[in-house]
């Protein structure tokens, strides 16, 4: 069973914004998850309420906290920062959540079922322990710019993906990634269960456990 | 150490003197009520011009530990955006009204409101229903001037 930890905050977010957590887990794919997958985004279709969740939470899928964290971190909430999400939206058209690759098909999963945005990280590409943190204008560890405050998930090299958004596309676990690291964040507002409960059940998900 | 004194460990320099860390967190949490206000207010009146009225520019494009004037901005615009969408909703509830009032003159004497159409959109109800005076009998009707309020079978 795939086992969840809590990251290290920066004290100085901490002091900055309180309660933050980063939970982690990294899991190997099995085969089955693509088609679990699938089924599960289609059961999701029929039962997930999107447009009446979209006008309760502001034009968004996820839990009203990770909007308030958004606009107190200096975005646009209105604007899913994910293409996750952007692309989730459409169901309110289609009237499907689409599937796409097991990884992104079970981080839809989650958000549709708990609300809570989960990052996908290759395991190939960044080794833990991860931490909370600000940067002082280190590169990501492609090579992807930063400027000095951004608000990151960072490995011993450095950076590997914002708090609130896509990773850059190196490290970003996609279709044919064996290895994958889970990663979500406690923001203020939200209860710290249910956000590692989100990564626990991304990572079982994945796991076929 | 005081509240006013910088912070040797906070991770930018420019966020130390004069502004404190509470300051910030104070701000953050106005930030926070007043996204929940439009928050709130959006899920009562979701409409197009009014989502149009909550555009706020970002502050940045990533996630940023913002500082006291970033942090200020924010709030501003969301002042500002906050009473756009309110100025949006009663804007949109005055012109429900009026077209209510329109319907109703409509019904009372459909021959001064030929042609005149309104939907369930126009009136801020749920649905597709249309209403639209048209001629009875269609040319017959219209030659003669028998007019009345025909109410379509809502959605297909």
């Amino acid at each position: 069973m795939p086992d969840v930890r809590a990251g290290e905050v920066d004290p100085v977010l901490l002091a900055e914004f309180g309660p933050l957590e980063l939970w982690t887990a990294t899991v190997v794919v099995v085969r089955a998850a693509a088609r679990a997958g699938r089924e599960r985004l289609g059961r999701l279709s029929g039962s997930f309420h999107a447009a009446e969740r979209i006008r309760e939470r502001g034009g968004r899928l996820l839990d009203v906290a990770y909007p308030t964290f958004e606009r107190q971190t200096g975005l646009d909430p209105a604007v899913p920062p994910t293409a996750l999400e952007r692309g989730a939206r459409e169901v309110v058209v289609t009237g499907a959540l689409a599937s796409t690759h097991p990884v992104d098909d079970v981080r839809l999963a989650v958000l549709a079922e708990v609300g809570v945005p989960l990052t996908a990280l290759d395991a190939a590409a960044t080794i833990g322990p991860w931490r909370l943190t600000a940067t002082r204008g280190e590169p990501y560890s492609d090579g992807t710019p930063t400027t000095a405050g951004d608000l990151v998930v960072a490995d011993a090299r450095g950076p590997v993906t914002p708090v609130v958004g896509d990773p850059p596309r190196r490290l970003a676990a996609g279709p044919r990634t064996r290895e994958v690291v889970l990663c979500a964040v406690r923001v203020p507002g939200i209860e710290s269960w249910e956000v590692s409960e989100a990564v626990w059940r991304a990572a079982n998900y994945l796991a076929g456990t | 150490m005081t509240s006013t004194e910088p912070r040797p460990d906070l991770a930018l320099a420019i966020l130390d003197a004069p502004e404190t860390v509470a300051s910030r967190r104070g701000l953050r949490d106005q930030v926070a009520a007043l996204q929940e206000r439009l928050r709130q207010v959006l899920e009562v009146d979701w409409a197009p011009e009014v989502l149009a009225a909550a555009a706020v520019v970002p502050v940045a494009e990533r996630p940023r530990l913002l500082d006291l004037g970033e942090l200020e901005r924010v709030r501003d615009d969301l002042v500002a955006a906050l009473d756009a969408v309110r100025g949006a909703v009663l804007a949109r509830r005055a012109r429900h009204a009026e077209n209510r009032a329109l319907l109703e003159r409509m019904f009372d004497d459909p021959d001064a409101h030929r042609g005149v159409r309104l939907t369930t959109d126009d009136l801020g109800l749920p649905g597709c229903c249309r209403w639209q005076v048209a001629p009875v009998l269609g040319v017959v009707g219209r030659l003669a001037g028998w007019w009345r309020v025909k109410v379509s079978s809502g959605c297909p």
